[in-house]
């Protein structure tokens, strides 16, 4: 019995293969207008359910002009049914019809259709469906939606805090007042306050330091953290003081942070401040400490020279250690 | 016929008969049951890959960077392929870093000249203990290959120092004779984006003898021409796709390849490195690991993920001497490890690991050896006694074979269903009839190799490998010879 199926299911993969290749040969003739919208709907119909899957893997891998083009072959040849189809799966029993239909949606229909039930879709009861619905509102790249998919997906403990910073990341620089009015909510999230923080350390977005600042005093450590860290990616001066401030806090977490921020300002103070972190009791600020030492050019590596002699052996150690690597980096 | 013996070694016989029957109908039963909790577990994963997954992690500027490392002892035949194959991997950012263990043959003469490399300072934090390290050369071709020469000192030994001059928190072991799928290192890093609480993840591994390979990269993934590897093929599929996926589940999957294996740099130095005292290190790391997320619940559900995803392949023995070598080594590996962690067994203390895991590996993996073996002194035994009859003794050794050939069977059957069916209907009707005929001799012989595994470690003190001998990968152009012929 396992044999005949399996013989039966080598022949339908195959003929599934062949028929898309075949339907994504025609889509592409229709473009290149080599194939009239009468004869691809003809085309559409006799492989009726393999148009979505297609256009999806053809849209995915192309660049965003072509992308707005394959969006227009469903209305172009009157198979509007494909799409009615899909947003009719958005209500299915089984989650995994539901998550295919939230990842194929943005592929086949205009954000004015799908918006609204992908922002529906971040309802769901399974996580992943929820998911496949941020990402793909990520995709239409409306900012509008940036506050909903927070407030769903910023939940505490739900999965690495990572998944979400990079699905905000995929939202142009509309988002960034949206970005920064969340941080002035009172009901926003803790875990949606940290995202937002990263987000905007990662964007760069220096107008935001005002803002950020206000978070470096925070009750919750890992929102001061990311803080530190996100003031530190803005390579701004005036993250500076702040920064200094990180070295001198009660926590080991922040002064490591801090003190690997402050790489990127070549400053006395800077220098200073990380000659005195070289002696911290915690390993790891040391470490930064003297990285970020070795980052700073000339006058950092001054001073891991004078560390060289310094009573503490570690101080000493990773002094050397460091200075052997930027030798090297330089010689290179 | 019979002939008279104490009553008391009767009964015992007696008892001893009964012991192995449940012994070994227990212990199908258990793998039967693995297999189908790993079945269920590769849908699950399969469910939860989005489309454009793979894409999002490749593109997205928050995937964790990866150091590759290969350890390389005398391995002329495989290094260059096996180099190009993981350089031309589908991955943001990563480095390969072969440890050249002392070879004495031309690896490293391979290694320079295909490659370009030229000596190179390279500053690291020397935190393990290694065998010195004589030259680090980099690449004029590619700026993220670096060879680490040192003396020998044995896999973990070269591991230690790879790991030591890696620069990115995951590491990635491979052995020198794997070849990686394209977009492996992406299927492997996704447990680690999913959760923070991941500190390893092991893959699955498949024999890459029968499989095509041009300058690195995979022409075609046929099945082994021999049918020494066809065994072999089998046992990975029962023992990688399905049986350490459902232990796995259980949170006692005790022994991540060394083949084929992400870590967490920092966990890897915390543990101290792999042991190099073991007899393998993969299964001791992974012991150890288990050991530490378990001495440090304050960290979190810190956990080891299985991705049933075959990324890997790695090629198997194919002449009964090496397989000898391998499944004596493999033996020996399981019981030294289990007797140093022997704190573990049932200790609630160690949850899963210490409640099932450690006790499964020992009472299934290194004593169905010898119950086997035991089995075969007994039945004469019981025949000269009067305990059974030729025909009950028969019929005791086809129930063993039956059994086998089930779970064997099973395991084959069930990958029909996922999405790794086979796609030539002949490879299945020889992949049944492996599951068949492997209980014919190849079991055997197995068991025989493990006995004098457990002979060799506690009797001899054995630690070195043993008889190894590397065929290389088939060209597109052995092919055409193969189609020719045919």
């Amino acid at each position: 019995m396992v044999i005949f199926y399996n013989l039966y299911a080598n022949h339908r993969q195959k003929k599934i293969a062949l028929s898309r290749e075949w339907l994504k040969n025609c889509i592409e003739s229709y473009l290149s207008s080599n194939l009239s919208a009468f004869a691809l709907e003809k085309l559409i119909l006799s492989q009726r359910g393999e148009l979505v899957g297609v256009l999806a893997q053809m849209s995915a891998s192309v660049n965003p002009e072509y992308q707005a083009r394959l969006l227009a072959v469903i209305p172009e040849c009157h198979c509007e049914f494909v799409i009615s189809d899909e947003l009719e799966r958005l209500n299915s029993r089984h989650w995994l019809n539901r998550l295919n239909a939230m990842s194929y949606l943005p592929f086949i229909a205009p954000a004015s259709i799908t918006t609204q039930p992908l922002l529906r879709g971040l309802k769901d009861e399974y996580l992943d469906v929820r998911l496949a619905a941020a990402l793909s509102l990520s995709k239409l790249d409306d900012p509008a939606s940036i506050r909903p998919i927070l407030s769903s997906l910023a939940l505490q403990g739900s999965w690495p805090i990572e998944r979400l910073i990079e699905i905000i990341l995929r939202f142009d620089d509309r988002a960034i007042p949206i970005l920064v009015q969340y941080l002035s909510d009172p009901l926003a999230s803790e875990s949606g306050i940290q995202v937002v923080i990263a987000v905007l350390g990662h964007k760069r977005v220096g107008s935001s330091i005002t803002v950020l600042t206000q978070f470096i005093s925070h009750t919750n450590l890992e929102i001061r953290v990311e803080d530190y860290r996100a003031l530190g990616r803005m390579r701004d001066a005036r993250a500076l003081p702040m920064l200094l401030g990180g070295m001198l806090d009660d926590q080991w977490e922040v002064r490591a942070v801090s003190a690997k921020a402050l790489k990127y300002f070549p400053k006395a103070v800077v220098i200073n401040a990380l000659r005195g972190g070289l002696t911290d009791q915690v390993w790891w600020v040391r470490f930064n400490c003297a990285s970020s030492l070795g980052a700073l050019g000339i006058n950092g590596r001054e001073a891991l020279l004078h560390s060289l002699q310094s009573p503490d052996r570690f101080a000493r150690e990773i002094s050397q250690m460091i200075l052997d690597r930027s030798y090297t980096k330089v010689d290179a | 016929m019979s002939i008279a013996f104490d009553p008391f070694v009767i009964t015992l016989a007696k008892f001893l008969i009964e012991a192995i029957l449940v012994y070994f109908l227990l212990m199908h039963g258990i793998y039967f049951l693995l297999i189908i909790l790993g079945a269920w577990e590769q849908k699950k994963y399969h469910q939860g890959i989005h489309f454009g997954e793979f894409k999002r992690i490749s593109e997205s500027s928050l995937t964790l960077p990866i150091s590759i490392v290969i350890s390389a002892y005398n391995e002329e035949k495989m290094i260059i392929d096996t180099v190009l194959n993981s350089l031309s991997l589908r991955y943001p950012q990563f480095e390969v870093i072969v440890v050249n263990d002392g070879s004495e043959d031309t690896t490293l003469g391979l290694l320079i000249e295909r490659f370009k490399m030229f000596p190179a300072e390279h500053v690291y934090s020397k935190r393990l203990q290694t065998k010195p390290v004589h030259n680090v050369y980099r690449s004029e071709e590619y700026s993220n290959l670096l060879v680490v020469d040192k003396d020998n000192g044995r896999r973990a030994d070269a591991n230690n120092a790879g790991v030591e001059h890696a620069r990115y928190p995951i590491i990635c072991q491979i052995d020198a004779d794997c070849v990686l799928e394209e977009d492996a290192l992406l299927r492997m890093i996704r447990p680690f984006l999913d959760d923070q609480y991941v500190v390893a993840a092991t893959g699955m591994i498949r024999p890459s003898n029968g499989l095509i390979v041009h300058d690195g990269k995979i022409i075609s993934r046929g099945l082994p021409k021999n049918w020494l590897p066809m065994f072999q093929y089998v046992e990975y599929l029962r023992a990688f796709q399905w049986a350490r996926a459902g232990l796995s589940k259980l949170n006692s999957m005790l022994c991540m390849s060394g083949a084929y294996t992400l870590v967490r740099k920092d966990i890897f130095l915390k543990v101290g490195g792999a042991n190099l005292n073991a007899v393998v290190d993969d299964f001791e790391l992974t012991v150890s690991i288990h050991r530490y997320i378990q001495n440090h619940k304050e960290l979190g559900p810190l956990r080891i993920a299985y991705v049933p995803d075959p990324g890997c392949y790695s090629e198997v023995p194919e002449t009964w001497k090496a397989l000898n070598s391998q499944r004596n080594f493999w033996q020996r590996a399981i019981l030294q490890s289990l007797i140093w962690n022997r704190d573990m067994m049932f200790n609630p203390r160690y949850r899963m690991v210490g409640m099932f895991g450690v006790p499964f590996f020992f009472i299934f993996e290194v004593l169905s050896a010898l119950v086997e073996g035991l089995t075969i002194l007994l039945a004469p035994f019981a025949y000269f006694v009067g305990l059974a009859s030729l025909t009950d003794i028969a019929l005791f050794f086809i129930f063993g074979v039956v059994l086998g050939v089930v779970v064997s069977v099973s395991a084959v059957l069930l990958q029909e269903f996922s999405r790794y069916r086979q796609d030539k209907t002949s490879s299945l009707i020889r992949l049944l009839m492996t599951g068949f005929f492997e209980q014919f001799g190849y079991h055997q012989f197995h068991t025989y190799s493990r006995i004098m595994g457990i002979y060799d470690l506690l009797i001899k003190g054995k630690i070195a490998y043993g008889y190894r001998v590397r065929t290389g990968y088939l060209s597109p152009l052995d092919n055409i010879k193969i189609k020719d012929r045919v």
